[in-house]
C-alpha cells in the first residue's frame, strides 16, 4: 500500500475509533431554552455582515442586536442546506468501488452530519421561526466523474473549514447566550473530525488527478475552487435576512457589503486555514481575494 | 424568431438579463431567447445564486422555493415566462 493510502488509512481508523468514543444523543443533549433573552447579542459582532465597514458603527443598539439574531439564523440555515448537500454526495458514493477504505469512516461522517442538520434546524425553528430557502442549483461543473469526486470533498472540507471558523469563535465568545455557544461547540468538536478527514482525503484525491490530468486541466479545477470560496463567503450576505432585520434595498446592500473594503480582511481569514492548506498543496495559487 | 421576440412584450427584462450574462461571463455575441443557458455554460452552479437574487432584484419579489431548479433558468424565454410574464417587473434600483 503506498504511503499515503497507508496514511489515510490509519487516520480512517482512529477517527472511526473516536467518533464511537464520543458519540451523543443529540435529542437529549440539548437543553433547549423556551426562548433567548433579544437584550444580548446571539452572534459575535466581529462576525457580522456589516463589521468593518463604516454602515457598521450607523446601526443602533436595537438594529444590531436584532441583525445579529438574524444572521445566526440565517448562519444556521445555511449550514442546514449545505449539510444536506454534503450528505447526498457521501451517500453517492458510499461502499461503491474506490470508496472502500472510506466507507467506514462515511457511516460515522453521515450519523454526525444527520444530528448536526437535527440540531441546526431547531435552533432555526425555535427561535427564528423557519429555515431560509438555499438559491443553491447544482450540477456538476466537470464531466470526469474522478473530477466531479475530487471537487466534491474539497468543496466539503472548504464549507467545514469556515463554517468552523464561526463555530471556534462563537463557541469561546461569552456574550453570547448559553445554547447558541453550546450548539456551535457541539459542532466544531465533531467537525474537527470530518476536516481531518477531509484534509487526508483531498490530499490524496488530487495526488491521483496529478497523476493522470495536464496542467491546464488542474489549473481549471483551480479555477472552479477559487470562484467556490467567493460563492461559499458570499452566501452570508443574504437579501432576505436584510430584508427581515428591516433594511431596505437588501440586494444593494449584499452587493455593498461584499464590495466593501473592510470586509476583504474578514473574508481572508475566514479562508485563511483553507486557503493555506490549498496553497501547501499546489491546488491554490492564486489570490483568493 | 424575431416573430416570437416580438411576443415579449417586456424587452426590458430581456435585455437586462441579457446583459447581466454577458457582463458577467463576459459573452460579446447577442445571447438568443433559446439559447441554452446552461448547457452553454452561460451560467453555472456558482453563478446561478447572484443570477437568481438578480432576478429577484428585477421582479420585485422573491422566488418560490418549488421554482429554484435548472428548468426554469433553461432559456432566456422560459425564465422570462416563469418569473416575469403577466407582471410589472419592479424598478430593480441598481440592478442596470
Amino acid at each position: 500500500m503506498p504511503t499515503a493510502e497507508k496514511e489515510l488509512s490509519t487516520v480512517l481508523r482512529h477517527l472511526c475509533d473516536l467518533s464511537v468514543e464520543r458519540a451523543y444523543d443529540p435529542y437529549r443533549e440539548f437543553d433547549w431554552p423556551a426562548s433567548i433573552p433579544v437584550d444580548q447579542p446571539w452572534l459575535s459582532d466581529d462576525l457580522m455582515s456589516f463589521h468593518g465597514t463604516p454602515w457598521f458603527g450607523e446601526l443602533s443598539d436595537e438594529q444590531r442586536l436584532r441583525l445579529g439574531r438574524i444572521e445566526l439564523v440565517n448562519f444556521f440555515s445555511f449550514n442546514v442546506h449545505g449539510i444536506r448537500d454534503l450528505m447526498l454526495q457521501v451517500l453517492s458514493r458510499i461502499h461503491l468501488s474506490g470508496f472502500e477504505e472510506t466507507s467506514e469512516y462515511f457511516h460515522h461522517f453521515l450519523d454526525e452530519e444527520n444530528k448536526h442538520m437535527w440540531f441546526f434546524a431547531q435552533f432555526c425553528l425555535r427561535y427564528g421561526g423557519k429555515i431560509y430557502t438555499t438559491q443553491k442549483i447544482q450540477f456538476p461543473p466537470f464531466e470526469e466523474s474522478d473530477i466531479q469526486t475530487f471537487i466534491a470533498f474539497a468543496k466539503i472540507l472548504i464549507s467545514e473549514q469556515v463554517s468552523d471558523f464561526y463555530n471556534v469563535r462563537m463557541m469561546g465568545d461569552e456574550s453570547l447566550p448559553e445554547i447558541v455557544r453550546k450548539v456551535n461547540r457541539v459542532h466544531h468538536e465533531d467537525e474537527s473530525r470530518h476536516i481531518a478527514m477531509g484534509v487526508h482525503l483531498v490530499r490524496q484525491l488530487y495526488d491521483d488527478l496529478t497523476a493522470k490530468y495536464p496542467e491546464n486541466m488542474l489549473r481549471q479545477v483551480e479555477g472552479y475552487l477559487l470562484r467556490y470560496m467567493h460563492f461559499f463567503v458570499e452566501s452570508f450576505y443574504n437579501p432576505a435576512a436584510y430584508r427581515d432585520a428591516g433594511l431596505e434595498d437588501p440586494y444593494e446592500w449584499r452587493r455593498r457589503l461584499i464590495d466593501a473594503p473592510g470586509r476583504r480582511d474578514f473574508h481572508n481569514r475566514v479562508l485563511s486555514k483553507t486557503v493555506r492548506f490549498l496553497r501547501s498543496r499546489d491546488l491554490v495559487c492564486e489570490e483568493v481575494f | 424568431m424575431q416573430a416570437e421576440i416580438d411576443e415579449i412584450t417586456d424587452q426590458t427584462v430581456i435585455t437586462r438579463l441579457r446583459d447581466w450574462i454577458g457582463a458577467t461571463r463576459q459573452v460579446n455575441r447577442e445571447i438568443g431567447l433559446d439559447v441554452d443557458l446552461i448547457g452553454e455554460g452561460l451560467l453555472d452552479s456558482l453563478e446561478m445564486v447572484n443570477f437568481l437574487l438578480y432576478v429577484e432584484e428585477l421582479r420585485g419579489s422573491e422566488i418560490p422555493e418549488a421554482l429554484i431548479k435548472p428548468e426554469c433558468f433553461a432559456t432566456l424565454r422560459i425564465i422570462h415566462n416563469t418569473f416575469f410574464a403577466g407582471s410589472e417587473p419592479a424598478s430593480a434600483k441598481g440592478a442596470a
